[in-house]
């Protein structure tokens, strides 16, 4: 009985480990390849591109896309609501104010890395804060202070997307 | 018995259409009746010499031209209910026609659309890692959304960036001091 087991075990496992996929990952592929298959030649042809383009950029770029995607899929429904809302407020942008956005964007990347680490800190406490506050904070921010009105509109606009 | 039954059954009698009873009453009558008898006698004379005359053929000419105007007036009668017949077959197929050709002409170039795109997508697919595809669907479906994510996670951290003119030393300012909320 023993010896069936342990046989058994290590089919499991020899399985697994010949299977191109891990198991945590099957129910995920198996609703990908549905998804696939049922996919619209146009639709096929949007994904095929976007993979080729993918495909092209640099391996530290396509990591940290999939490391954008695992994150995302780890937000809450209403983060991730909160998330695409505020990408189709992006989206929506013209050129010289999205120029802008990116501006004040680049500038938490060049913060030197303790100025930065603190600035987690910092958001990580604020993540609990209702918007209502959290608007009373932005209004009084260095940042906010910096913007005329018709930023602050677009801003405030990215911010609070709800 | 008067004399309008009489006069009214007068072409009968002649004929021999009566029967005996009614035959007797109107002899009865023609014998005491001066104006009904003269009236049979008149009736009685015109038949007599109408048994003089002779069946004749009428001439070939107005035969054929008889034959003919039946004839063309039987083409006309059809001709009458062909035309308006065939004008609405015409209009209804000429109809048909249009609109079949047109679905057909739509149909075709759909489909030979699609088949290209299919064939276009098949051999892409032929060319790329389908299994790479399948696996990472959800990035590649949204490729610009993910691929612009963390950028726009940071627009949060905004607000918290501290004024980097004033870093340097003690008096670091912060533009919420939440560490001390």
């Amino acid at each position: 009985m023993k010896s069936l087991l342990a046989i058994t075990a290590l089919c499991f496992i020899m399985g697994a480990v010949h299977t191109p996929y891990s198991f945590a990952e099957e129910p995920k592929l198996r609703r990908n390849k549905v998804l696939w298959d049922a996919m619209s030649p146009e639709e096929r042809q949007r994904v095929i591109e976007n993979y080729r383009r993918w495909k092209d950029q640099p391996e530290e770029k396509r990591r940290r896309m999939i490391k954008n995607y695992e994150n995302y899929r780890g937000l809450s429904p209403e983060e991730k609501y909160r998330l695409k809302e505020r990408y189709r407020a992006y989206q929506g942008l013209d050129s010289s104010v999205r120029n802008k956005v990116n501006e004040e964007i680049n500038k938490v990347d060049s913060l030197p890395p303790e100025h930065k680490e603190r600035l987690f800190r910092k958001y990580r406490q604020m993540r609990g804060i209702p918007a209502e506050e959290r608007l009373k904070f932005l209004e009084q921010s260095l940042f906010w202070k910096s913007l005329d009105e018709r930023e602050k509109e677009i801003f405030k606009r990215l911010m609070f997307p709800d | 018995m008067n004399c309008e039954w009489t006069k009214d059954h007068l072409f009968s009698f002649i004929d021999r259409e009566l029967d005996q009873q009614q035959e007797r009453i109107l002899k009865e009558h023609l014998g005491v009746c001066r104006a009904c008898r003269h009236e049979y006698e008149k009736i009685q004379r015109a038949w007599d010499a109408l048994d003089c005359w002779e069946d004749a053929l009428p001439p070939e000419r107005v035969r054929k031209n008889l034959l003919q105007e039946i004839r063309s007036r039987e083409k006309s009668k059809w001709l009458s209910v062909a035309f308006p017949a065939a004008a609405v077959l015409l209009i209804v197929a000429g109809i048909t026609f249009f609109y079949k050709s047109d679905d057909a002409g739509v149909y075709r170039q759909l489909t030979a659309e699609n088949e290209k795109a299919a064939i276009r997508v098949v051999k892409d697919i032929s060319q790329e890692n389908e299994e790479d595809i399948v696996s990472n669907l959800q990035l590649l479906r949204e490729k610009d959304f993910f691929d612009s994510l963390d950028k726009l996670e940071k627009i949060d951290y905004l607000p918290l960036v501290e004024d980097r003119q004033n870093d340097s030393g003690r008096d670091q300012r912060s533009s919420l001091d939440l560490d001390a909320a």
